[in-house]
């Protein structure tokens, strides 16, 4: 033992602070609103919470320098202890209570505690100028830390298990925070949403650990922890689960069903089409949330399942082919739904959803590193841009309304201001927020040579710059509103906290985005060692760090995805800048075009009709009405009883009128059937 | 703390109906002397008093003493006969029956406790008919002798026919023949089942011995000692398969349990769904598997087909009722198709996550059943559509509710995750494909629970009558932490646990001839059967 090993060990044994933190904090919340019934002072309530994930940021932020610095490569490991454990053998299912810290989990951990940090500054400003109700504050904050907790375990956890615990995590968080309205029949509604399909996500990913786990116990090396399961999933290759004969037979490969469970939960936890809805529901809680949900939380541990298992991706092609095209279809269908909404909040709903498309594009493609890079800056940018319409949207009464809003770029230049920086930066105008980012990815498509998907994409980005640009000048720009409030009043700027934790993020996002160009940039300038996040997250995550395009070539892609995405704002200049919102469309097709567009294919309709109201129909006719009612209340039962009377008692039935005799008698049949059993049995046992 | 001593499950088991029938004897006699009969409080003190004693006793003087690192069965006590062959009692306990004799007698006294406001008018009757079911209950999870078990069982009937006879309600007639035609079918199989193994037992062994193990003092053989042919397994098993789901209750024997719930005051329906249910799987576990484990293995897909096909069944019935307490009926419906699944693979993880299973989801159905029963007092129904918004005026029983829900749903940190999860990786072994069918019914049991909770306690107040509830008071409270401690520390925490099933599992593959022991203990090794059934390793 020297002194380097206390050290390691010493800094090791403080990253389960990292989540505890925050986890305890939510914990210590819930028990003082439903147990103890105690009502705190919100500033006493804030101080604690953000305590919390100010001492999680700062040990996260501390573990990037300590992975930096130290020679050796590799994650560092805390191990709380022994856990869950059960089983003999080869199939011993065993997980410790252990976290884990890799450039990976150290990056996201930071992101997320720096982006709640932000954001809890701006729940203080909120509070100061008595926004929230004192004892809405109280479970608000109790909800953001679980959100932040649960985000933390899920990125430090060292098995599949643990991972399982911070993900449903989330989404139960995720739930709360969609129906923290707990009167409004459509806050309770949306819960309901997020909770059925969080769940289908969970059940994705459960049943990826499980046949994970399975496989590995049926190759001899049954394990859950990600060193162990990246060592050993090479044994899966090449085996597979049958397919009932009467579904067609034929098998899966166990590596291609582990790749689209994981798929399916981050499909589920990203908002993708086909289930995209969920998200444009889970948006009506606080502000504050809503920012945390899109940026730090909910959406990046639907992107970092992937990145978590990215190298056994590369294993299940025709899964992460599915990725990519759910990708490229959300790009295009959330970019379009998020372009013609009129409410403010599924605008970002539905911009949030076509910026993870882009992510999972990058990782179906195999571009692991620049699809973490692209989230992080999505992060930041995204937090941002939420944050400043929450200022709108506060203002404004709990105003949505896009037709409502207008001019009000005049009454609030900082606000306009700050919405216009980061909504370039979610836009990714050069040199800020996801420019670099979405460079590298169309570099990225590029070089895969795929028409399609590049289209797809290069249109995602102009309709998405079209989106956000339309937003922001329906809301600012223009002269008034084209529907007038009657008690219409001017708009004001936010002081104090709110504009420090804005500033703060703004910053961030524009920071962020510009740390870590692709090494192309790098050759440009002259510098060694430009893509450093690239760089530091390769050690984890499987692929190339950068593209393979050079040249040209990568001009021209650069070119086109800056030319789409000022495109999509010019567009939405010409059509909105002078005017703002001026109707809807007359030609009957381009109105109809609009509403598909608006309610996002009507999938959450489709699948109330086609699925739920369907199965609901079936369990009331055919199980409540006939199985459960006539077939087994009147045949078996009575039925049986009847015949039972009928055959054996039918002169006791005029001495006693009361039908526990007959079904007394069904007991007495059945004792005489075994009697005369136990006959035959004692015969053949005797001889 | 060690004041074990040899006989203390027959305390346990004996304390509740002694207790209960003296206090039937001292009315007797105060009747027929003419006397004024004792009062109910007197009663009910009694009966709450002699309900957390056994707890108590079960607690400190089994639950702590019961070493985990024991195999085969701890704290064995003999009442009767001397001699193997005659009729006497043989209890004991190994690691799940510690579990359920643990969750049976703590729910006894809340049984008692949560239905004060609904028996005022029979008292006495009540904690009669409470602190026989008990005894008989816990007789019937400790019994290690199927004499001992029938008696048991046949005597955990006669409680619950009375009462709801007696004090049903609408039709009880209807709802007690119902109950008593499924039961006695049971009844009946049982009673089938022990003389065709007393016959062979005399046949084979000399004597018509049941025990299922032999206590270090005496010599003879067991049950387990017998060779049974595989047709007579097989017409064996089914029989007692079929006379032991009857009260799991297995689709599609399942027709009694709903009215059985919707007319049971709130402390009946708790002991209906959990220790009743558990006598169920209790004789599935001891008797059933290791007595015919031939038999037994055959049956694996089609009992784990039935079992998944049961949770489908129940969550869709349920997903369409109207009345909380049937809802909740379908619920434990399902569950225990669920249990029966993980029953049905036969190997250690399935097996031990089926006993956590029922462990878990009995808690939290009891656990909702309070609730229902707290909502019930309030408002006088228990109709979905009375309710609305409920959040609001009675947050705490709100937040207990979801819990529950959601450990029954299965979340991570709640008890019922750590059952479903070795459910399904037991499952795994047997058939991927099955696994996976698992986990889709597993999606469609959550939907409906979480319309009842969406329904009841989200969205406006619509009804002026749900505006001035009053929130649960400090015995509802108290008596919901009760249960909700120990889902939230199985949650977090489940190797406790897992470490005292996980040896009983393993005791009943060996018996089964399924699995190797680590560690061979002189009653392990009397009650396993001989070497040449003995397959170690995987199971095929």
């Amino acid at each position: 033992m020297n002194v380097v090993d206390w050290d390691e060990g010493l800094t090791a044994s403080l990253i389960r602070w990292i989540a505890l933190l925050p986890l305890l904090s939510a914990l210590a919340h819930a028990a003082m609103i439903g147990i103890l019934r105690t009502q705190l002072a919100p500033r006493v309530i804030w101080l604690f919470s953000i305590a919390a994930v100010a001492v999680s940021f700062v040990l996260s932020a501390a573990s990037i320098f300590d992975l930096v610095g130290s020679e050796v490569a590799g994650p560092l490991v805390d191990r709380v202890g022994p856990w869950v454990g059960g089983g003999v053998g080869v199939r011993n299912f065993s997980a410790d209570l252990s976290l884990r810290l890799d450039p990976l989990s150290a990056v996201c951990c930071v992101v997320v505690t720096s982006i709640a940090l932000a954001i809890y500054l701006y729940v203080y400003g909120r509070i100061q100028n008595g926004a929230l109700p004192a004892d809405q504050v109280h479970r608000l904050f109790a909800l953001l830390d679980l959100l932040v907790g649960s985000t933390l375990v899920l990125l430090l956890a060292d098995n599949l298990l643990l991972f399982f615990f911070g993900w449903t995590g989330i989404g139960v968080a995720t739930q709360l925070v969609s129906s923290f309205d707990i009167e409004s029949k459509r806050a309770s509604r949306a819960g309901a949403t997020t909770f059925v399909l969080g769940r289908v996500g969970d059940l994705g990913l459960l049943a990826a650990i499980l046949l994970l786990f399975d496989g590995l116990a049926r190759a001899g090396a049954p394990t859950l922890s990600f060193q162990g399961v990246e060592l050993s999933f090479r044994l899966l290759e090449g085996s597979q689960v049958e397919i009932p004969r009467f579904l067609g037979g034929g098998g899966f490969a166990v590596l291609e069903l582990v790749g689209g469970g994981l798929a399916v939960a981050a499909m589920t936890k990203c908002a993708q089409v086909p289930v995209h809805f969920w998200l444009a529901g889970a948006s009506r809680g606080p502000m504050s949330a809503t920012a945390l949900i899109h940026s730090a939380t909910t959406v990046v541990a639907g992107s970092y399942v992937l990145l978590r298992c990215s190298f056994l991706l590369g294993h299940a092609p025709f899964s992460m082919s599915v990725l990519t095209g759910v990708g490229a279809v959300t790009v295009l269908v959330a970019g379009l739904a998020a372009a013609t909404q009129l409410d403010l909040l599924r605008v970002i709903a539905y911009s949030t959803s076509a910026g993870l498309g882009f992510v999972l594009i990058g990782i179906g493609l195999g571009a692991y590193s620049t699809a973490a890079y692209l989230l992080l800056c999505h992060a930041f940018a995204k937090a941002c841009w939420v944050l400043v319409l929450g200022i709108v949207h506060a203002d404004r009464r709990g105003e949505t309304d896009l037709r409502r809003m207008g001019g009000l770029a005049r009454s609030m230049r900082w606000t306009h201001a700050m919405a216009a920086l980061a909504g370039l930066a979610v836009i990714g105008v050069p040199p800020i927020g996801n420019f670099f980012a979405f460079e590298e990815l169309t570099a990225a498509i590029v070089s895969t040579g795929r028409p399609a998907l590049l289209a797809a994409s290069l249109i995602g980005i102009a309709v998405l710059a079209f989106a956000l640009a339309r937003a922001h000048l329906l809301i600012f720009w223009g002269r008034r509103p084209l529907i007038e409030e009657p008690d219409a009043r001017p708009g004001q700027d936010p002081a104090g906290l709110i504009q420090y934790s804005l500033t703060l993020l703004a910053i961030m996002a524009i920071s962020v985005g510009m740390l870590s160009p692709s090494q192309f940039w790098g050759a440009l300038f002259g510098i060694q060692q430009m893509d450093t996040i690239g760089a530091f997250l390769s050690q984890t995550l499987a692929g190339a760090p950068d593209p393979m395009l050079d040249g040209a070539l990568r001009w021209q892609s650069i070119g086109v995805c800056v030319g789409c995405a000022f495109a999509g704002i010019g567009w939405a200049v010409f059509r909105f800048g002078r005017k703002g919102y001026r109707g809807e469309f007359e030609q009957p097709a381009l109105g109809t075009a609009t509403e598909l567009l608006r309610e996002a294919l009507f999938v959450e309709q489709a699948i109330d009709r086609v699925l739920v109201r369907p199965l609901r129909g079936f369990s009331r006719l055919l199980l409540a009405g006939v199985v459960e009612a006539r077939i087994l209340d009147r045949v078996v039962v009575s039925g049986g009883a009847g015949v039972a009377r009928r055959m054996v008692w039918s002169g006791l039935r005029r001495l006693q009128n009361g039908r526990v005799q007959s079904y007394a008698m069904l007991g007495v049949i059945a004792l005489l059937l075994s009697v005369a059993w136990l006959g035959h049995l004692a015969g053949a046992s005797a001889r | 703390m060690n004041f074990q001593f040899d006989h203390i499950l027959l305390v346990v088991v004996a304390l509740p109906a002694s207790v209960a029938l003296l206090l039937v004897a001292i009315g007797l006699a105060q009747g027929f002397t003419g006397l004024p009969q004792l009062p109910e409080r007197v009663w009910k003190a009694a009966g709450l008093a002699v309900g957390f004693a056994t707890f108590a006793i079960s607690l400190f003087g089994i639950a702590l003493p019961f070493d985990p690192e024991t195999l085969g069965y701890q704290f064995v006590a003999t009442l009767g006969g001397t001699l193997s062959h005659e009729p006497r009692l043989l209890l004991g306990v190994d690691g799940i029956g510690l579990c359920f004799l643990l969750s049976t007698a703590g729910l006894a006294p809340l049984a008692i406790l949560s239905s004060r406001a609904e028996t005022e008018e029979s008292v006495r009757s009540w904690i009669f008919v409470v602190l026989m079911l008990e005894s008989s209950l816990l007789g019937a999870i400790t019994s290690l002798n199927l004499y001992g078990f029938l008696f048991f069982w046949a005597q955990s009937l006669l409680p619950i026919l009375h009462w709801l006879g007696r004090w049903g309600g609408e039709g009880r007639a209807r709802i007690a023949t119902r109950v008593w035609a499924t039961e006695s079918v049971g009844l009946a199989g049982l009673l089938f089942v022990v003389f065709a193994l007393s016959e062979m037992s005399d046949a084979q062994l000399g004597q018509a011995s049941l025990d299922l193990i032999r206590p270090i003092s005496e010599s003879g053989g067991t049950l387990l000692d017998l060779r049974i042919g595989l047709a007579d397994q097989r017409m064996l098993f089914a029989i007692l398969t079929v006379a032991l789901v009857t009260r799991l209750p297995l689709v599609p024997l399942h027709f009694w349990l709903p009215q059985a719930h919707a007319s049971s005051p709130t402390g009946l329906s708790i002991l209906l769904a959990t220790g009743f249910v558990q006598t169920a799987a209790i004789g599935l576990l001891r008797f059933a598997l290791p007595l015919f484990p031939e038999a037994a293995f055959e049956a694996r897909p089609f009992l784990a087909t039935i079992g998944i096909a049961a949770l489908a069944y129940a969550s869709l019935v349920a997903l369409v009722q109207k009345e909380l307490k049937r809802l909740l009926a379908y619920t434990s419906v399902g569950y225990a198709g669920f249990a029966m699944f993980g029953i049905a693979t036969m190997n250690d993880q399935g097996l031990t996550g089926a006993v956590v299973q029922l462990l878990t989801h009995g808690l939290a159905t009891a656990g909702l059943f309070m609730l229902i029963g707290a909502l019930a007092k309030r408002r006088g129904t228990t109709e979905v559509v009375a309710f609305g918004g409920l959040a609001r005026p009675m947050p705490v029983c709100a937040a207990f509710f979801g819990l529950m829900v959601f450990s029954l749903m299965g979340f991570p940190l709640l008890g019922g995750f750590i059952g479903d999860l070795f459910v399904l990786l037991g499952s795994l072994d047997l058939s991927r494909e099955l696994a996976i069918a698992a986990l889709a019914s597993m999606g469609i049991a959550a939907s409906y629970l979480l319309w009842v909770q969406r329904r009841v306690f989200f969205g406006p107040v619509d009804e002026p009558a749900n505006r001035g509830l009053i929130d649960l008071d400090r015995i509802e409270r108290a008596m919901l932490l009760t249960v909700a401690i120990p889902i939230l520390l199985i949650g977090v925490y489940p190797n406790p646990l897992l470490r005292r099933i996980e040896p009983a599992v393993l005791e009943i593959l060996h018996q089964m001839g399924r699995a190797s022991l680590p560690i061979d203990t002189p009653a392990s090794a009397s009650a396993g059967p001989s070497p040449g059934r003995l397959a170690p390793g995987e199971p095929g």
